[in-house]
């Protein structure tokens, strides 16, 4: 690097952004014992035409380009600065509302974040207007291993092939058995299909907007499948009665061995844009 | 209590966790910002990791059962 001193010293941070907040709306001692994502860096507010940025100011020792590109490859580093850019948000959310931006917003400095907060005003503040007053809850379903055998006892074509198996050599059994294995795990798969597709309109029926994420089928107890990976956007006045939706999705399939993980509130991270050119 | 060692719920949550701040949340994109590229290939190995361990842990806390 051949940067002047004094060049140097300018870009020895850089200005982190965790998300978006309406001005005003954060007591100041709301952010002052949360840590940031860089050990030891407080958590500030940089406000503009009644949006306030949340920012920390980071050492591009760790966060520049080559050093970031390298600890992003350290899971536990990683792990733990994600952890760090949640709980600011959360704090966040638990003052009013927020929109979250995605982990690694860095500006050159505080004047780059206000113009961001100009150049993006109107889409910002209307977000956090749609917003005002909502949060995410997020549900996982997981169905039990033993699906599989109460789809096959159910299944009159599943019958019919086991007992015309009993009579049978050896040879004709094993193409026989193939051929029932794949229809139970056709037919066992179409099964959590509908349950998840059955539990996830009636959530989002109990929401304002909902999104259906892909099962993470790894995270499951033991051989339990994840089915739903769902996220609900929820009026803060109606979560007991999502909570009373969930209970009766539930019930409705608790003889199979269905089950249900209510997480959050969470920060609205699946209900803001994503992506903004 | 506390073991020093991440429990099986501080798992999952921190598997839900960067589910949202890895994969979710507004992305800016132009010459404002300094840096966001690569967040979304470490994501898909962060969690691949993450969840592997949470498998296993799993998976003992069910023996120890």
């Amino acid at each position: 690097v051949t940067a002047t001193p004094q060049r140097a010293t300018e870009a020895a941070s850089a200005a982190y952004v965790y998300g978006v907040v309406p001005a005003g709306a954060l007591p100041g001692n709301v952010l002052a014992d949360v840590e940031g994502v860089a050990p030891g860096v407080a958590v500030e507010l940089v406000e503009h035409e009644g949006l306030a940025a949340l920012v920390s100011r980071v050492p591009l020792a760790e966060f520049g380009e080559e050093p970031l590109a390298e600890r992003l490859h350290d899971p536990a580093w990683l792990a733990q600065r994600a952890r760090a850019h949640g709980r600011v948000l959360q704090q966040a959310l638990a003052a009013g509302s927020v929109v979250p931006f995605r982990f690694g917003a860095l500006f050159a400095g505080e004047d780059d974040v206000r113009a961001l907060l100009a150049a993006r005003g109107a889409d910002l503040s209307e977000e956090l207007r749609r917003l005002e007053g909502r949060v995410e809850l997020g549900v996982k379903g997981f169905a039990p291993g033993t699906l599989a055998g109460r789809v096959r006892a159910s299944l009159p074509e599943a019958q019919q092939l086991e007992q015309e198996l009993a009579g049978l050599a050896p040879g004709r059994r094993y193409l026989l058995e193939k051929q029932l294995d794949g229809l139970v795990a056709r037919e066992t798969a179409a099964a959590r299909l509908r349950i998840a597709e059955e539990s996830h309109a009636a959530l989002a029926a109990a929401a304002v907007a909902a999104v259906a994420n892909p099962p993470r089928d790894e995270t499951g107890a033991g051989d339990e499948e994840m089915f739903l990976n769902g996220a609900y956007l929820v009026g803060t006045g109606a979560r007991d009665a999502f909570e009373a939706r969930l209970e009766a999705v539930g019930a409705r399939f608790e003889e199979l061995g269905v089950r249900y993980e209510l997480t959050g509130p969470w920060p609205p991270y699946n209900f803001v844009e994503s992506a903004r050119p | 209590v506390s073991t020093g060692r991440p429990t099986l719920q501080e798992q999952v949550t921190l598997l839900d966790l960067v589910d949202r701040v890895l994969e979710k949340g507004v992305v800016l994109s132009g010459d404002i910002t300094l840096a966001v590229a690569g967040v979304d290939l470490v994501y898909v190995q962060l969690r691949a990791l993450l969840a592997s361990a949470g498998t296993v842990d799993r998976l003992r806390a069910r023996r120890e059962d």
